[in-house]
């Protein structure tokens, strides 16, 4: 538990915070870092951007923020953020956030009341509940999504829940599932500060993930022997830092990966005692193979072999496997979107545990597979919450019996209210959208009609059903919007994210949303109260109240549903008690919501030691870090499915991509991001800054290509793909330069949207989609 | 030394995109009267990092400390020295103002950023001014308060002496 303070020290917290007081929903004693006579008061929040989680003190001045500056007690960044967190403020700032809800009448989104809005939203859901969906985010904070699951699954009884974070990081959970048994990494960012090497896979860490990467490089500048390896299809600012640029045919990292346990084998330089113990080999198929069966399928990966598929040389797969092969070097494979976003997205992701798993390379500080996330709560909500069609909270799944009867009996449905069925996936959503599958939708902190893939085919259909769109600012969502709902973004409301490393941060509130802008949980909660005084049987609880009740520490009903009630208390925090009792199943236990307000965040599992202590984990497997990990276990997969503490290496072999390039599209596209901008551009392009540095998107050719096609930079080139075509300039020999064959578009840009060219076929375990890979033909335009 | 500021003044000036910036709502453009009109343009709010005036590579930041490390006479221009060469990431924090030879179209924006203050607080009228930023990052005080600083509001008046902090302490209120 929190330590108490003495009321003399909460008095004068209180007296410091009177500003964040007024707001009522953060407690005073949440405690601005300083208050001078100026006004302006500090507070700690983790950024609202990336997957790094990065704390960032915001400045608040007369009810605004006013600076941002790097949170120095904050371990992620010590101090340090980006130019989108120095801008995270100034993005709430636009002079067109939406301010009151909006209903569409006669084809126009006209201003209407909360009261109006929340009757037509909860009318359309009684019409047909069960075609009715959520689409939502990694962006969510934990108790938006916690808020949304209770309200569909729990309320509707649907299971047709899923989030944008199925677009970015789906294959890496599917991979971690499939190899140790249960998600996320084990790893943590220390491993960068005492690593030899760090390999990126297809990983431009130095504009996606820049605190990672500048705390790594800064350990060069300062003189330390390290490495770093760009495996890469393009080459970018992380290439020119890199020691080695590999540059790959797409898709091939899948040969490379068995192409470099291949070597480690043939080389007998293998760490032979772990994988007695620790691995188990399995084929492709997921039957149970012997090790001798495993070498011979590597048989195919000889270097030359390797060499001849992916473009790298026999020497640089030398070098690759020189990392590994030696015992004493410590490695940390980093990757994000060029591996998740891959129709082998999840067979990938095994492979490159395969290569740590067969050196040995995990469980010890400086060595470690480290799955990068994208969004800030990627996996604080969408991967531990479970926001996805197929589970429930805390790694639990709909299928399972026992799943379902213990989330029944937290949230108090109806026996048997909870639906056995997965529901539909993030893609599939938006095809059934499109085919009447489904008939309604409700979008909360994304913009499904700038990033779905293959958009022209996805979205054609999202006008005529009944789509309501909770957001800050006007996007292209909206536009196709029936209700349009005014949200509170980032410290306008209170809020929890978990990061890629286990972390779990807590926010308060520090301003007001403007005008009538309300936080998105209240939104949920006023929707299913409507439903409920509606006579809506999914929102009765089994005693026929309130299914999505909040009670007080008193156990006294709050009337949540009602703004004014709503900003009067905490809900964030009676939430999270409640989603707590979910976390301990797959041993990812949290600690009560006040320890997370005394600190900058801390990894899980969070047990409590003997002294009483919250003791956070650095490296989760480990013993003597990992409470669960028995006494000389050593490294221990104790989520192994088989109960053998056993990692799987897996038999997986390269397989072609859906589409390649041909005679009529003979490049490859790939799509992907920008420092300056966030997503798809409708917070960052808000920011003068980030817009002026970075106006609009691109097509990046190789300037032999270019040269080839008549095309010179700046001008405008058309890229057409089956599915679609748009016209941007051309980007010679810029910020990054394509291998040749293949062009680069970021997403960002809401004028250009490059999703109508992208390809919609998935991944088929995890159904993410692959936004790296398509064919299509580039000219003048 | 007055004609090297000068020159310093003018290169900025006339830099090519800084008008773009001028005009830019949150840059500087709708503050009263601010400590340095260029320095204002240049950051979202005060201790933001400036955005970069002159074109660049764009691939990295591998060349920047080549001008940045030290104050360099590049004939029509000085550099300024940076605060914290022991980071090499520059453009993580630095962007540069436009592409080149763009001049993007203006956002709008109603954000207001923290003013840069005229000085540090003090304890009586003729104490020392305490330091009015966090000290992270900008532990060099000469680069910015040095006998170079062409703004006379932000150069020392005895820059000379250069164990600034036996006077100088730091203000609680921007330490953390």
């Amino acid at each position: 538990m929190r330590k108490s303070l003495t009321r003399r020290q909460f008095l004068k917290l209180s007296a410091q915070a009177a500003a964040l007081a007024a707001l009522s929903s953060a407690p005073a004693e949440a405690a601005a870092e300083r208050l001078g006579s100026d006004g302006l008061s500090w507070h700690k929040a983790p950024c609202r951007f990336c997957g790094t989680g990065c704390g960032s003190l915001v400045g608040v001045k007369d009810g605004r923020i006013v600076a941002v500056q790097g949170d120095r007690k904050n371990p992620v960044n010590k101090g340090l953020l980006c130019i989108k967190g120095y801008s995270a403020g100034a993005a709430l700032y636009g002079p067109d956030r939406l301010t009151r809800p909006l209903i569409r009448k006669n084809d126009k989104l006209t201003p209407a009341s909360w009261d109006q809005a929340i009757d037509l939203i909860a009318d359309r859901i009684i019409a047909d509940p069960e075609r009715f969906a959520v689409y939502g985010s990694g962006q969510w904070t934990v108790i938006e999504g916690y808020t949304a699951m209770k309200f569909l699954k729990g309320g509707l009884g649907s299971n047709h829940i899923d989030p944008n974070a199925r677009l970015c990081m789906a294959s890496a959970v599917v991979g971690f599932i499939k190899t140790f048994g249960v998600d996320e990494p084990s790893g943590c960012y220390d491993d960068l500060d005492t690593c030899d090497t760090v390999i990126c896979w297809g990983n431009n860490w130095a504009e996606m993930h820049p605190i990672l990467f500048s705390r790594f490089i800064d350990r060069k500048s300062k003189g330390d022997a390290v490495t770093m390896i760009d495996l890469a299809t393009r080459r970018t600012r992380t290439s020119e830092a890199a020691d080695h640029y590999m540059e790959f045919v797409p898709q091939t990292d899948l040969a490379i990966a068995n192409g470099i346990c291949h070597i480690l084998l043939k080389r007998g330089a293998y760490d032979n005692a772990f994988v007695e113990k620790r691995v188990r080999f399995k084929s492709n198929e997921e039957k149970d193979i012997s090790f001798a069966d495993y070498r011979r399928f590597l048989e195919d990966y000889s270097p030359e072999q390797v060499a001849q598929r992916s473009g790298l040389s026999v020497k640089q797969l030398e070098v690759l496997a020189d990392q590994f092969a030696d015992p004493e070097r410590k490695v940390v494979s980093l990757w994000c979107m060029g591996m998740n976003q891959h129709t082998r997205g999840t067979a990938i992701n095994n492979l490159v545990y395969n290569v740590h798993l067969l050196a040995g390379k995990i469980g010890k500080p400086g060595s470690t597979p480290l799955s990068l996330t994208g969004q800030p709560s990627a996996c604080g909500t969408c991967r531990e919450v479970g926001t996805l069609a197929h589970a429930l909270p805390g790694g639990r799944v709909v299928n399972d019996p026992a799943h379902r009867k213990f989330t029944e009996d937290v949230w108090r449905t109806q026996p048997g209210a909870l639906n056995p069925k997965p529901g539909f996936h993030a893609v599939q959503m938006f095809q059934e959208l499109a085919s009447g599958g489904l008939t309604g939708m409700w979008v909360q902190v994304t913009n499904p009609a700038q990033t779905i893939p293959n958009l022209n085919e996805n979205m054609r259909a999202a006008r005529d059903r009944f789509l309501v769109v909770s957001d800050i600012y006007p996007t292209v969502t909206t536009e196709l919007a029936d209700v349009v709902l005014p949200s509170a973004g980032w410290v306008e409301k209170n809020g929890v994210f978990g990061n890629t490393e286990r972390r779990t941060q807590q926010w308060f509130k520090m301003i007001e949303p403007p005008g009538d802008a309300r936080d998105d949980v209240w939104q949920l909660l006023a929707v299913a109260r409507r439903l409920y005084d509606k006579g809506f049987a999914g929102m009765r609880d089994r005693d026929g109240g309130f299914l999505l009740t909040v009670r007080d520490e008193k156990g006294r009903e709050i009337e949540a549903w009602k703004w004014s009630e709503f900003k009067k208390h905490n809900i964030d925090k009676i939430l999270f008690e409640e989603y707590r009792r979910f976390t301990t199943l797959k041993h990812k236990d949290l600690a009560p919501y006040d320890v997370y307000v005394e600190n900058r965040g801390l990894r899980w599992p969070v047990v409590q030691d003997a002294a009483g202590a919250w003791r956070e984990t650095k490296r989760r497997f480990v013993e003597g870090e990992d409470p669960y990990v028995k006494k000389d276990d050593g490294v221990s997969f104790y989520m192994a499915k088989a109960g053998d503490q056993r990692a799987i290496v897996y038999a997986r072999p390269y397989e072609d991509p859906p589409e390649m390039p041909d005679k009529n599209y003979p490049f490859w596209l790939c799509t992907g991001r920008v420092i300056e901008h966030w997503h798809t551009g409708t917070m960052t392009r808000r920011v003068p800054q980030l817009n002026n540095a970075m106006p609009r998107a691109y097509v990046e050719l190789h300037p032999a290509d270019a040269a080839r096609l008549g095309i010179r930079g700046g001008d405008e080139v058309r890229v057409a793909s089956r599915r679609g075509e748009i016209v941007l300039p051309a980007s010679i020999d810029e910020r990054s330069v394509p291998q040749k064959g293949l062009v680069f578009v970021p997403f960002f840009d809401e004028g250009r949207l490059i999703n109508q060219v992208t390809l919609d076929a998935w991944d088929p375990f995890s159904k993410e989609p692959d936004y790296k890979k398509c064919a299509v033909k580039v000219e003048r335009a | 030394m007055m004609s090297r500021n000068c020159r310093v003044l003018l290169a900025v000036m006339g830099c090519a995109g800084l008008a773009a910036l001028a005009a830019t709502p949150g840059l500087g453009a709708d503050e009263d009267d601010p400590v340095d009109p260029v320095r204002a343009q240049r950051r979202a709010f005060y201790t933001a990092p400036p955005v970069i005036p002159h074109e660049i590579a764009d691939r990295g930041s591998e060349t920047c400390l080549g001008c940045h490390e030290n104050v360099t006479d590049l004939g029509d221009r000085v550099s300024i020295q940076t605060p914290h060469p022991e980071f090499s990431n520059c453009q993580q924090c630095h962007v540069r103002s436009a592409p080149p030879g763009e001049r993007p179209a203006a956002v709008a924006t109603n954000w207001r950023g923290l003013k840069e203050p005229r000085t540090g607080r003090r304890a009586h009228p003729k104490a020392p001014p305490a330091i009015p930023h966090r000290l992270f990052l900008r532990e060099k005080c000469g680069v910015c308060h040095g006998a170079e600083q062409p703004n006379k509001n932000m150069r020392s008046p005895h820059p000379e002496r250069s164990s600034c902090r036996q006077c100088h302490l730091s203000d609680p209120k921007t330490q953390f």
